[in-house]
């Protein structure tokens, strides 16, 4: 049994917890660990093969929806979702904030630039968002940045009349080699692992990865019941991580003030086996997902679509309307032969035209529902996430997929597919050889199996708030019932943030991680 | 149940839920399934055999050596057994009630699984009238699994879906993760070697 103590556990080095690890160890003396589920993979690790990158996913690249039919993707290796994602940024939404503070009472979070939250000189959204970005190197696409695949969806918006935008990246000296999504080799991307993680251990904390946290421990102290230590195990590195600062096995590490930032899924799960109290029955509910339908066009032409920047436009023209963003992404071979549907000649027909497909995505903002939930499962040992959509987010996204075949068309593709297996109209399945096919999208049911969704953003699972029947947490992450215990990761959203969360979750960490800095009386540091 | 018994004889019906079928068993299903699955004889298809996808797949997912693929084992059994396709038997709609969240969202689950079992008796019936009484789906031609594997892609049921999309994700993963097929589909891989994570 290997034995810790620290004054700050940190339990996540994602987008969240690297950020809160850097933040502390810089601005105050605490002792920090940091544990990490996955492993330390560097980019001299990063082979770029899908198969092999797997290890920096959830369960292996296989965590699902309860019912197998939606991928719910996230990193787990020090990094997190950081490590593994497209880099793309969008700046905390200041309408979807100001609505958090009428729904559910949110206090804080000022976005006005001179505010002091909490008493805190220089304490508001602005301010950490500029650090956050100067940080990680955020910066718009530049036009010779532009794939032809993402190009593609450029002119086939301008042809519609849609407008669209590049995208705003954290990368720095990116080499357009189009594989973001298996861990950048060339250390380029400016997620947790190279910067914020990197800081940290610079300023001395202790980093703990391959690390299952069993359980948080609860104690009463001085009257309430506080949160003292954590319990788990320590599995054996794996082939290709840096080696641990601890030997495999059961670990014990005693902390004054716990924070978990685990990510939607892992950390209601982990409140849930900690039974944790939940008197309103809120831990784990009202998942969000941004569900993303994949659209994909077969050119006359051979354009280049997985070599390049992977993402650099996107259009968020029904993003108010709607609840609807296109997003340019393209995968590799392994994703392309999953997500092209049907078997035999009929797959293998499409598979090979590889070098002329044309992809991206329509990424909706789903509505909280709260049978959408994450649920500890004793008996699998993991977490099970029940989610289906509503009737409004079918809607939705009948509308997208329309619009989406539409762009297709409107920049040349000969034929369209969605990767379903649904009949729509006359059509036995969704392959369009004609723009006015397109409206027999309106038949789209999106049931599971037969029309594939993916996600990546789960959100809101822990949700934070004043108003004590519909978050869990208060606006500064605490716990309410138990003392010393933070929350803050994209869990601790009350919807959907409204874009691609990643820079939202970096700034809420750098926030709360310098409003801990300046209150760590409060928590008996 | 009664008539699926009728058509196939109780022993094979209960071959097909036993709790651990041998590799024999399920062997000849899991080789049928990746021949219908890839078209070895399309033009342009990678040189690549059976056997070489049969070998990686054991490799990437070891369903003989994993406990969390007994599930799998017993639904390729079950699978095997055409004249099975319309049951909804009880561990099948217990887990057609888990997957649709019944307990939560509420739903008749005994309705749900009739109207299921009468769609896909309706579908199953147009099939049935061209292969052999008493087949098996290791015996059919890759036409005919093809088609079968299209009654399970297509069927009302959830969980019947999911056996169809696991298994053909499985192949498809197993296959074109392979450097040897990406020539066929003009992908040129990745830009530096394999790392000691892969190896």
């Amino acid at each position: 049994m290997t034995r810790l103590a620290c004054d700050v556990l940190i339990i996540g080095s994602g987008a969240a917890g690297g950020v809160l690890a850097a933040t502390l160890a810089e601005q105050t003396k605490k002792k920090v660990i940091v544990v990490e589920k996955g492993g330390w993979f560097g980019g001299e690790s990063f082979d770029q093969r899908e198969w092999d990158m797997r290890v920096l996913y959830a369960e292996d690249g296989r965590r699902t929806t309860a019912d197998g039919a939606m991928a719910v993707r996230g990193g787990e290796c020090v990094g997190g979702g950081t490590t593994v994602n497209y880099a793309l940024c969008f700046n905390p939404i200041e309408s979807v904030w100001d609505g958090w503070r009428r729904d559910v009472g949110l206090t804080g979070f000022s976005f006005d630039e001179h505010a002091n939250d909490y008493g805190v000189a220089g304490l508001n959204i602005p301010s950490a968002l500029h650090e956050v970005r100067t940080r990680i190197n955020v910066h718009r696409a530049e036009d010779d940045e532009i794939n032809d695949n993402n190009r593609a969806l450029e002119r086939g918006c301008a042809a519609l009349g849609i407008p669209s935008k590049h995208f705003e990246l954290n990368m720095r000296g990116c080499v357009r080699s189009g594989f973001c999504g298996e861990g950048c080799s060339y250390g380029a991307k400016q997620g947790t692992l190279v910067t914020y993680m990197e800081d940290a251990i610079a300023h001395g904390v202790q980093l703990v990865h391959h690390c299952d946290v069993e359980r948080i421990v609860f104690e009463k102290k001085r009257g309430a019941m506080s949160a003292v230590a954590v319990n788990g195990r320590v599995r054996r590195t794996r082939v290709g991580s840096h080696p641990n600062s601890v030997p495999a096995g059961r670990i014990e590490i005693e902390a004054k003030l716990i924070i978990v930032a685990a990510g939607a899924v892992a950390t209601p799960a982990l409140l849930q086996r900690s039974h944790h109290p939940d008197p309103h029955r809120r831990i784990g509910r009202g998942l969000v997902t941004h569900p993303s339908l994949p659209v994909i066009g077969i050119m006359d032409h051979a354009i280049s679509n997985y070599r390049g920047i992977p993402g650099t436009v996107y259009s968020d023209a029904y993003a108010s309307s709607h609840r609807i963003y296109f997003e340019t992404l393209f995968g590799h071979a392994v994703y392309g032969s999953v997500i092209i549907p049907g078997i035999g000649p009929e797959h293998f027909d499409v598979l090979r035209e590889l070098p002329r497909l044309i992809g991206f995505g329509a990424m909706l903002l789903d509505e909280v529902d709260d049978n959408n939930r994450v649920e500890w499962n004793e008996a699998d040992g993991k977490p099970r996430i029940h989610y289906q959509l509503s009737d409004n987010d079918r809607g939705r996204l009948r509308f997208a997929a329309q619009r989406a075949v539409e762009v297709m068309f409107a920049v040349g593709a000969r034929s369209v597919l969605l990767p379903s297996s649904e009949r729509i109209g006359p059509l036995p399945r969704p392959r369009f050889s004609t723009a006015a096919e397109a409206a027999y999208c309106a038949d789209l049911r999106f049931e599971p199996y037969r029309t594939t969704l993916t996600s990546a953003h789960a959100q809101a699972t822990t949700k934070m708030g004043e108003d004590e029947r519909r978050t869990t947490t208060n606006s500064r992450g605490e716990s309410r019932e138990i003392r010393n215990l933070v929350i803050c990761d994209s869990s601790s959203f009350p919807t959907s943030c409204g874009a691609n969360p990643m820079l939202s979750i970096m700034t809420m960490a750098r926030y709360q991680g310098r409003r801990i800095a300046a209150e760590l009386a409060r928590y008996d540091l | 149940m009664r008539c699926a018994n009728a058509v196939v004889g109780n022993a094979r019906v209960a071959e097909a839920f036993i709790v651990d079928p041998s590799w024999n068993a399920y062997r000849p299903v899991l080789r049928g399934v990746i021949a219908a699955v890839l078209p070895f004889d399309a033009p342009g298809f990678p040189p690549i055999t059976i056997d070489d996808v049969e070998q990686r797949l054991l490799k990437l997912f070891p369903l003989e050596n994993e406990t969390r693929y007994a599930g799998l084992q017993r639904t390729i059994a079950f699978f095997d057994e055409i004249a099975l396709f319309p049951l909804m038997s009880g561990p099948l709609l217990q887990e057609e009630a888990n997957v649709r969240d019944l307990a939560a969202r509420g739903g008749d689950s005994a309705r749900i699984g009739a109207e299921i079992a009468a769609t896909d008796a309706a579908s199953f019936a147009t099939f049935a009238t061209n292969i052999k009484p008493n087949a098996r789906f290791r015996d059919l031609s890759v036409d005919a699994q093809r088609t079968y594997l299209g009654l399970w892609r297509d069927s009302a049921s959830i969980v019947k879906r999911e056996f169809f999309g696991s298994l053909r994700n499985v192949v498809m993963i197993t296959t074109w993760s392979m450097d040897a097929t990406w020539p066929s589909i003009g992908y040129t891989g990745p830009l530096i070697p394999r790392t000691a994570v892969g190896s």
